[in-house]
């Protein structure tokens, strides 16, 4: 595609690559680059085209942006249970570095979608960036999990007629170290532990930039507690705008198809306007 | 301009076959839980080249699908051939670009339609076919906002009631009003009638006159695969065992056409794959998928060699 350009791109030793799409500004040179951090698993797959069309927005208006692939997901190397919350944020780590090749980057923003959003966050403490959107993260990461576990009996229900094992059964399967497949990707037990490790509080308190917390929900409505939690931790140390975005975008079964987060895209593109 | 990633084998292979990927149409070049990727790899350490890619509007390529669609409806616009054209280019160029090489098409769902339809428009560049949850019939039009229910998931919902018989918990749970009535009556309605239809088949009061006869039926795409088997390409079918598109091969292709006529067994061989999804989300599943496939490509060679 004419101004985009996909690269496997090496990273350490073992023959492991992370796959990236670069998509170079089309119109006036803003020496800004964005990161867009995917969520993790079936959600990454969930808004896919989503990303992809965020990124060649931006790029038009000016922006350098790079999409790219966890490792054990996507193209990228390694399987899935290879992989953990340390390679991830290594990954985001890497894509950091490979747009900063790409040209002169004055500064960066990374824009992270669900569990991405959370890693994004912790990624831009360590790597110096104030600037992150997020993307419906997930506020409360044990009951994610513990969503991710709903999946997997739901499934042996469809499939079984009957739940096989349950959650503390799978966790016991996880324990003697059998993955447990979700929306077909295989987690093992030390990534279901780091994630429900992660302390949401510590991370907010961490980040000392600028933000913009974009939650979805289905109708317009008061803050709530949650969200009021995220905006408070985010402003403790920095600065946070939250603007809910409506919509009927679900993280599950998709039931009808959209190829970009319209509005969200626009929502986006005004902030960072007004950052630069 | 479409998007596609292509695997190379580390080795090289006196007998060079390109193996193309079509994906559902409304996924991407990966698959859910990235299977269609795992599997070009291993398809690839073993000698085949593959290529995966994404149709028009979707994954990176360019284009975009209609926005607001509801996704039966996309299914069924997939099922009319609303890839085709994207399908045709791609084999076009492949053939341009893998002069030499024997060129197999491998679809999922969708993917199978498009292929089907595609391949029999470009007889001479393609040597094979293989069809994986090869979807027979239209998806079923939504009338109430509900979902029809379809046979295999009225079985399974069935003998999900079924084992709870003995539960008093569950008998309180459905006098509660609780359980799902609706979708009890509907599977319960949709097993009956196979039930139905089987027993006046039986008692030869139902004649199947060897010609599909589903109200829902694809009927271009099966004469696209009637031109296929004329042409003598080998096709092969995985079918997964749990899943709707197997059920429905079986009873409206398999059963009142395939198994019917010599010519079907001359070039179709059919790979059942128990305790197996429709969307391969296992690690045995795609284990047997893959040995399916290389013993496939293998009994080919070795029956060109007689």
């Amino acid at each position: 595609m004419i101004g985009e350009e996909k690269a496997f791109i090496d990273i350490g030793s073992q023959g492991n690559f992370i796959y990236s799409s670069y998509y170079e500004p089309r119109s006036k040179l803003l020496n800004k680059g964005i990161i867009i951090v995917p969520p993790i698993g079936h959600e990454r797959l969930r808004c896919y085209r989503e990303c992809v069309n965020l990124a060649r927005c931006l790029a038009t208006q000016g922006y350098h942006v790079l999409r790219f692939d966890y490792r054990g997901e996507g193209e990228s190397s390694e399987s899935f249970e290879c992989t953990d919350l340390a390679t991830h944020r290594q990954d985001i780590d890497h894509a950091i570095e490979v747009l900063g090749a790409q040209g002169k980057i004055e500064a960066y923003c990374l824009i992270g979608f669900r569990l991405g959003a959370v890693l994004a966050m912790m990624s831009s403490s360590k790597m110096h960036i104030d600037r992150v959107v997020l993307c419906d993260p997930v506020l409360n990461i044990k009951s994610y999990v513990r969503s991710l576990f709903r999946a997997n009996i739901i499934m042996q229900r469809e499939y079984f007629g009957k739940i096989i094992c349950n959650e503390q059964g799978l966790r016991e399967r996880l324990q003697s170290g059998d993955p447990i497949s979700i929306y077909g990707f295989h987690y093992t037990n030390g990534f279901i532990q780091q994630m429900e490790a992660i302390d949401e509080r510590e991370c907010l308190h961490g980040f000392k930039g600028q933000s913009l917390l974009l939650p979805f929900t289905r109708v317009e409505s008061p803050a709530n507690k949650a969200w009021e939690e995220w905006l408070h931790g985010l402003n403790r140390n920095g600065h946070c705008t939250l603007t809910p975005f409506i919509t009927d975008f679900s993280w599950g079964t998709k039931k009808i198809w959209t190829s970009s987060f319209h509005a969200m895209d626009t929502l986006i593109a005004e902030w960072l306007s007004k950052e630069v | 301009m479409l998007h596609g990633v292509l695997s190379i084998p580390d080795q090289d292979v006196s007998n060079k076959r390109l193996l193309i990927f079509f994906q559902v149409g409304i996924g991407t070049k990966t698959g859910v839980g990235d299977y269609l990727r795992i599997v070009a790899d291993r398809l690839s350490s073993a000698g085949l080249t593959v290529l995966r890619l994404d149709q028009s509007g979707t994954g990176d390529s360019q284009g975009e699908l209609p926005d607001g669609i509801s996704i039966p409806e996309l299914f069924r616009q997939v099922q009319s051939g609303y890839f085709k054209e994207d399908s045709l280019a791609v084999i076009d160029w492949a053939a341009r670009e893998f002069s030499g090489y024997q060129i197999y098409l491998l679809g999922e769902c969708g993917g199978c339609i498009s292929l089907t339809l595609a391949g029999a428009e470009r007889m001479d560049l393609i040597d094979g076919v293989l069809m994986m949850a090869f979807p027979v019939l239209y998806s079923p039009q939504e009338n109430t906002g509900k979902t029809p229910v379809r046979e295999f998931d009225a079985r399974v919902t069935m003998q999900g009631y079924l084992r709870k018989l003995m539960s008093p918990r569950s008998y309180a749970r459905l006098l509660s009003g609780k359980s799902d009535w609706g979708l009890m009556l509907q599977s319960a309605r949709v097993l009956m009638a196979r039930l139905i239809n089987d027993a006046l088949k039986k008692c030869g009061f139902l004649r199947t006159g060897g010609h599909p006869d589903h109200e829902r039926f694809n009927w271009e795409v099966f004469s696209a695969f009637q031109k296929l088997v004329k042409n003598g390409k080998p096709i092969l079918f995985l079918l997964p065992q749990l899943d709707n598109e197997t059920q429905e091969f079986d009873a409206e292709l398999r059963d009142k056409v395939l198994l019917k006529s010599d010519i079907y067994a001359k070039y179709c061989r059919y790979a059942y794959l128990p305790e197996t999804d429709h969307s391969i989300m296992f690690q045995y599943s795609r284990d047997l998928l893959c040995r399916e496939i290389l013993d496939w490509f293998n009994t080919l060679e070795n029956s060109s060699h007689v």
